[in-house]
């Protein structure tokens, strides 16, 4: 075939014959018709949030919380806990650490602890790397680390959070699409078929949105952009792009500190951060968390506590002046069928996890401190 | 950074496939495009040049060069296509031409002759379109 060969369509026998020796499949689908049969519903990691092969960006400024998210979300799917009232389904995570491995481990040991984990209790199925992958260059690392992970957890890796996606990128230009596209495709062969979770700078100027080329907008499943106000001290977790479903509220988050029982050299007591869920009154939404006889305890203190700010404020006085005696609470609680020692035992817990305030024989709840 | 890396990952496992004969390629575009060559001599879409690369220059050729085990070829692009594979009884043992005919059928042609340049008139049918292999040392 020295000159150029004229050539003709292929007949269709022809064209078969050939699609059959070159091993060349047509592409899967379907006909209207199949969709009257059974219905298979799509697996999910994090209900309307997180699914198999699928890609969530969750971006935000430097210091906005959008690591501790992460790492929370990581262990939820970790310990198949509900991520602040949304279902998961416990699965193999991977954490692929960029960046911030001290803290990190910090983090990590606040959740567990704040979650009521101790040496004893079944870990979550979470492997977190000690150093960043390189995306573009050696994607072959990756892929080699999901398998080891899975090896080790003794459970198939179904989220690989990648923390942050600049920390791992490689060698490359963000700004460029093509680069930008390769580190997702990077990212997503290597999960091997597992979700995946960037974690990412919001754009130099331009907050509302990613750091970067814009491809990482259009790979996206889902967009979360994740905010912190000074003022009320609160993070904002905005849904930006939620791929076949409605745009769901914002989640809005309460912080606080968690002691780690570890020391600095110095002997003084290290603390981290954990989130909780709140609504827009404050109020925690995390109810599941609490056991039922902790649940019925805090609503009739709530409950006591809204008739005393009436009181204080029929009298003329301040509402934060009202007070709950354990006593009448405890009588309340057992005509609300909560047996005495079974109230003792809610009345620790609920302290524990910082739902109230007890000073001497006074109590009162304490709004969004509930986890 | 090198932009055509993962071009180079992409096409990795086309690379794990046996080589191609010598302008498979061009035939094998062809075929992608849902195209074939147009019919020449002895209708046949493709000739098969054994050992020799002077003949049927203006056709649609594969030639399995001297030095090249046929059997380490790929044939997939004759796949539904009438062949003609030439040989040269001169230049190829029996068992070389053997070994070529049964590469060839391995990528299902539609038919395929055997021509001797040396014995034009004692062509071999291996394997025609009314009744698939002819020819029982090549059957299975």
């Amino acid at each position: 075939m020295t000159t150029p060969v004229r050539a003709v369509r292929a007949a269709p026998e022809q064209q078969q014959a050939f699609a059959q020796a070159a091993g060349i499949t047509p592409i899967p689908g379907f006909t209207v018709a199949d969709l009257w049969g059974d219905y298979t519903p799509p697996q999910y990691l994090v209900k309307r949030l997180l699914g198999p092969g699928e890609v969530t960006v969750l971006f935000g400024q430097s210091g906005h919380f959008k690591s501790v998210i992460a790492v929370d979300l990581a262990l939820c799917v970790a310990s198949g806990r509900e991520f602040h009232g949304v279902r998961t389904r416990k699965a193999g995570v991977l954490y692929v650490a960029g960046e911030g491995h001290g803290g990190l481990r910090k983090r990590l040991r606040a959740w567990l602890i704040a979650h009521e984990f101790n040496a004893a209790s079944e870990q979550p199925a979470l492997f977190v790397t000690d150093a960043g992958a390189d995306l573009l260059g050696n994607p072959a690392q990756l892929r080699v680390t999901v398998e080891q992970a899975a090896k080790d957890l003794g459970l198939p890796i179904e989220l690989v959070v990648i923390d942050t996606l600049a920390a791992n990128f490689g060698a490359g230009d963000e700004n460029h699409a093509s680069d930008m596209a390769a580190a997702i495709g990077s990212a997503k062969r290597s999960a091997l078929g597992a979700a995946v979770l960037l974690v990412h700078h919001t754009g130099h100027g331009a907050e509302a949105r990613e750091r970067g080329s814009y491809s990482l907008i259009a790979a996206a499943d889902y967009r979360l952009c994740a905010a912190y106000d000074d003022v009320s001290q609160r993070v904002e977790v905005k849904f930006l792009k939620v791929k076949d479903d409605e745009r769901p509220e914002p989640f809005a988050f309460t912080w606080r500190r968690v002691p780690l029982d570890w020391q600095d050299v110095d002997g003084e007591e290290l603390t981290s951060v954990v989130i909780e869920r709140v609504d827009a009154s404050g109020e925690s939404v995390a109810r599941q968390s609490l056991g039922k006889n902790q649940a019925l305890a805090y609503r009739v203190l709530q409950r006591l506590y809204g008739l005393r700010q009436r009181h204080e404020a029929q009298q003329g006085g301040r509402e934060e002046d009202a007070i709950v005696l354990r006593g009448a609470w405890r009588t309340e609680c057992e005509k609300a069928k909560l047996e005495r020692n079974r109230f003792a035992e809610a009345v620790e817990a609920l302290i524990e996890k910082g739902c109230i305030a007890v000073e001497g024989e006074q109590v009162r709840p304490l709004k969004a401190r509930i986890g | 950074m090198d932009r055509n890396r993962t071009h180079r990952h992409a096409v990795t496992a086309e690379h794990q496939r046996k080589p191609l004969p010598a302008y498979g390629r061009e035939l094998l575009e062809l075929r992608r495009q849902g195209l074939v060559p147009e019919r020449g001599f002895c209708n046949a879409h493709v000739i098969v040049c054994l050992d020799c690369w002077d003949i049927a220059r203006n056709r649609c050729r594969l030639v399995v060069a001297r030095d090249a085990d046929p059997l380490s070829l790929d044939f997939m692009a004759v796949a539904g296509l009438d062949v003609l594979v030439a040989v040269n009884s001169t230049m190829s043992d029996q068992a070389r031409r053997d070994a070529t005919v049964r590469a060839i059928l391995t990528g299902n042609p539609a038919s395929l002759y055997e021509l001797d340049a040396r014995a034009p008139h004692q062509g071999r049918f291996i394997k025609s379109r009314a009744l698939g292999i002819e020819l029982q040392e090549f059957a299975a």
